[in-house]
C-alpha cells in the first residue's frame, strides 16, 4: 500500500480524538519552536481545527472495544507507519507550515509493551535525529510498563491516556479489554512524575522537562447512559486530583453496529457542546459543578447554555450593577466573558459605564440586557420571570449562536 | 484649516500627527496632495526617525507605553481614515493622559484599540495559515495577501520556528518580501515574479497533506459554515488543502 492510501487509513482511524492543542510549551533551539498559545494552522470540514499530524502508528488492534472503529473484529483495511516515516513525515508537513507538531497514538499491537516502544522509537527519532523541537502529544497505551511509561514524558510535550468510559461498568461492558484501574494506574503516574519535573526545574533550571505542556484525557458522550452530572464530577476530579490540562468531550459517532450500543440518529453534538461550556465554567469563570447540575436536575439544558440556566436559577442575584460588581461577579452574567469582565474593570477606572457603553466593550447585550444595570438604569423585561426570559432569548437567538466555535480550538477562547 | 501630507512611512506619519495635533482643523492625507481649497494649504511633512522617537516618548509618558504600541499597530491596519483617527487618538492622550487607554467605551478609543486587534488577529491567523513551498535549492517559498500590513509582525515568529532553512515570505499584495538567508532576515520590496521551480519532492508532500486533511474530518460532524468562520474564503487560495483539483 503507498504511503499516501496508508495516511488516509491512519488518518481516518485518529479522527475521533478530540484533542488538537498545541499550546502549553515554548520548545525552541532546533528546528521548530513552539508557541505558548498555540497555533491552529487549518480547519477540517467538520470545523475541528487542525493543528497536529494527527495519526496512527497502526490501526490494528488486539482489543475489541465496542465503539471503536479500529476494534479487532471490524472489517477495515489495516496499515502502519514506521517509525522513520511517522518522523519525516511530521518534519516535511512542519517546514511548510501544515502543523505545529504530531499527535501520535496507536491501536495495540503483540502488547502494550510493544506497541509503546515503536511509538517512543518514532518520537525519539523525531527528536534526536530531525532535532525537531515542535509539539509532540503522544498517547500512553494503557498496561504498558512503568518504564515506558517514564519515557513518553521526555520527549512529548504533552501525554495524554484516554478514560473512553465515565464508569467502570460501562467499561467493562463496552471494552472488555479494559478496566478503570488500567486506565487510572498510568494516569496518576504521569500525573506524579509531571509535577516532581515541575518542583525540580523551579530549583534547577537546566533539568529536563517532562511533558512541560500537561496530561489530558478525553472520554465518549452518548454511547452509555451516564448523565452529565456524572461526567462532570468525574472531570472536576481528574483537574483537580490529576492536574489534568483538559478533559475532552468527545459525542459518540456509531462506527460500527453492535446491541450493545445505542441506535443514535446522529452523534448528540448540542449535548458535547455544552459539556465543553460547563467545562469552561468550572476552568475560568469560578462556577462548582453543584451550581450547574444536580440529582434533581442531571443533565445540562440543550436550548440554553449552563450560564444562562444558571442565571435563571438564581434571579434574585440579578439584575447585577457593572458599574459596582467585582469581576467574579461579572464573569457569572450571560453574555459577559472573561475580555468584556476585564475590559469593564479597566473601563470603569475612566468613568461611569452605561447600557450603551457595554456592547463597545464586547459585552453581548441580547443576553445580557436582562441581567445587569447599568447607573441605575434596567432595560430588561418589567416583570421578571425566568419564563419570560426564556421566551425572549428564544426569539432573539440567531440560528449562528446554533453552535458556537469552543471545539477543539487551540487557544482557550471561548467567551460565554 | 491645514493638510499635512506624509510619505507613507510610519515616521512620516507620526511627525505628520505631531505636526498636525495642535491645529483643530487639521486633516493628514498620504502623499497625492488634496484638492487646493481656498482656505487650505498643504504642509508636507518631512519623515524622522529622531522626531518621530521622541513624539511617541511624550505620547508614552503622557500617557502610558500603550499608546505608542497601538499606533504603530494601527499604521499596520488597512482601514478607514486611519490618520485621522490616529490624529485624534494622539490629541485625547494630551488632554485625557494617563486615563486614555482605560477609556474603551470612547469611541475614539475603541476604535484605535479595535484595529489594532484586528491587526494582530490577522497575523496570528497567517502564522497558522501560512504554506511554505520547497523551491528547487531547498529554500522555502511562501506568498500572502493579507488585509493589513502584518509581515512586520510575522516575520520574527518565522525566524524562530524556522531559524536553520533559507525561507521567503511574500506579500504579493504590497509587493514586500520578507528574506531569511544564512541566518539573516530583511525585509525588501519584492514584484509579483513567479518563484523559481519546485523541488522534487514539493508535489508528494502536498499530496500527502490533500489526503491527510481530507482523512481527519468526521463525516457525520461536517459543518462547512463552521469550518468558514474559521478560515474565511480569501486565505484559501494560499492553502493546497483547499486547491480544486
Amino acid at each position: 500500500m503507498d504511503l499516501e492510501q496508508r495516511i488516509e487509513i491512519l488518518s481516518a482511524g485518529a479522527k475521533y480524538d478530540a484533542s488538537c492543542a498545541s499550546s502549553g510549551s515554548d520548545r525552541a533551539g532546533g528546528h521548530g519552536a513552539n508557541v505558548a498559545s498555540g497555533i491552529c494552522h487549518t480547519w477540517a470540514a467538520d470545523g475541528r481545527c487542525i493543528s497536529l499530524l494527527k495519526i496512527l502508528m497502526t490501526n490494528a488492534c488486539v482489543y475489541d472495544c465496542a465503539y471503536c472503529v479500529n476494534r479487532s473484529s471490524a472489517d477495515t483495511p489495516r496499515a502502519a507507519l514506521t517509525p522513520d516515516e511517522i518522523a519525516s513525515l511530521t518534519f516535511e508537513f512542519y517546514r511548510r507550515n501544515y502543523i505545529e507538531g504530531l499527535f501520535l497514538s496507536s491501536g495495540v499491537v503483540v502488547s502494550p509493551d510493544r506497541t509503546m516502544e515503536l511509538m517512543l522509537e518514532a518520537v525519539r527519532k523525531l527528536r534526536q535525529e530531525k532535532r525537531f523541537t515542535g509539539y509532540i502529544h503522544m498517547k500512553v497505551i494503557p498496561g504498558a510498563s512503568r518504564e515506558l511509561i517514564d519515557q513518553a514524558g521526555l520527549y512529548a510535550d504533552r501525554v495524554s491516556v484516554n478514560i473512553e468510559l465515565p464508569t467502570s461498568g460501562s467499561l467493562a461492558l463496552l471494552a472488555p479489554g479494559k478496566t478503570k484501574e488500567g486506565i487510572l494506574r498510568p494516569m496518576s503516574r504521569l500525573a506524579e512524575k509531571i509535577s516532581a519535573s515541575r518542583d525540580e526545574r523551579r530549583t534547577i533550571k537546566s533539568s529536563p522537562a517532562y511533558a512541560p505542556a500537561g496530561q489530558s484525557t478525553q472520554l465518549i458522550v452518548g454511547a452509555t447512559p451516564e448523565t452529565d452530572l456524572q461526567i462532570m464530577r468525574l472531570s472536576d476530579a481528574l483537574y483537580k486530583k490529576m492536574s489534568l490540562k483538559r478533559v475532552y468531550y468527545s459525542a459518540f459517532v456509531p462506527v460500527s453496529p453492535d446491541n450493545r450500543l445505542p441506535a443514535l440518529l446522529e452523534p448528540p453534538l448540542k449535548r458535547e457542546h455544552r459539556l465543553y461550556q460547563a467545562d469552561w465554567l468550572l476552568r475560568f469563570y469560578g462556577f462548582s459543578v453543584d451550581e450547574l447540575l444536580n440529582e434533581k436536575c442531571p443533565c445540562l439544558d440543550l436550548t440554553f447554555d449552563p450560564k444562562t440556566m444558571w442565571a435563571l436559577n438564581n434571579l434574585e442575584k440579578f439584575p447585577l450593577e457593572v458599574n459596582a460588581a467585582d469581576y467574579s461577579e461579572l464573569l457569572r452574567v450571560p453574555g459577559i466573558g472573561v475580555v468584556s469582565a476585564k475590559k469593564i474593570l479597566r473601563a470603569r477606572r475612566a468613568g461611569r459605564l452605561s447600557l450603551e457603553d457595554l456592547g463597545r466593550l464586547g459585552v453581548v447585550m441580547k443576553r445580557a440586557v436582562y441581567f445587569v444595570t447599568a447607573g441605575g438604569k434596567y432595560n430588561g423585561l418589567k416583570r421578571d420571570s425566568a419564563e419570560a426570559i426564556k421566551v425572549r432569548l428564544l426569539e432573539k437567538k440567531e440560528p449562528a449562536a446554533q453552535q458556537l466555535p469552543l471545539f477543539g480550538t487551540a487557544a482557550a477562547q471561548g467567551e460565554l | 484649516m491645514g493638510a499635512y501630507v506624509y510619505d507613507g512611512s510610519f515616521d512620516g506619519l507620526i511627525c505628520a500627527v505631531k505636526a498636525a495635533a495642535g491645529d483643530p482643523a487639521a486633516e493628514i492625507t498620504r502623499t497625492s496632495p488634496p484638492q487646493e481649497g481656498l482656505f487650505s494649504r498643504a504642509v508636507e511633512v518631512e519623515a524622522s526617525q529622531q522626531e518621530s522617537s521622541a513624539f511617541l516618548r511624550q505620547l508614552d509618558s503622557l500617557s502610558d507605553v500603550e499608546t505608542p504600541e497601538k499606533m504603530k499597530l494601527c499604521f499596520l491596519w488597512n482601514g478607514p481614515e486611519k490618520e485621522s483617527l490616529l490624529l485624534a487618538y494622539a490629541r485625547m492622550a494630551f488632554s485625557r493622559g494617563k486615563e486614555l487607554n482605560n477609556m474603551l467605551a470612547d469611541p475614539v478609543v475603541a476604535r484605535v484599540h479595535k484595529a489594532a486587534a484586528a491587526v494582530l488577529r490577522e497575523a496570528h491567523r497567517l502564522k497558522g495559515f501560512l504554506r511554505f513551498s520547497e523551491l528547487q535549492d531547498r529554500t522555502l517559498y511562501a506568498k500572502m495577501e493579507p488585509d493589513h500590513n502584518v509581515l512586520p509582525l510575522i516575520a520574527g515568529h518565522f525566524k524562530r520556528r524556522m531559524a536553520s532553512s533559507d525561507w521567503v515570505i511574500h506579500d504579493t499584495a504590497r509587493n514586500l518580501a520578507a528574506l531569511y538567508f544564512g541566518g539573516r532576515l530583511r525585509v525588501a520590496e519584492l514584484d509579483k515574479t513567479q518563484p523559481p521551480p519546485f523541488s522534487d519532492g514539493e508535489k508528494e508532500a502536498v499530496g500527502l497533506w490533500r489526503a491527510f486533511f481530507n482523512a481527519v474530518a468526521i463525516k457525520e460532524r461536517t459543518n462547512p459554515r463552521l469550518q468558514q468562520g474559521f478560515v474565511p474564503l480569501k486565505y484559501r487560495s494560499n492553502m493546497p488543502e483547499f486547491d480544486k483539483d
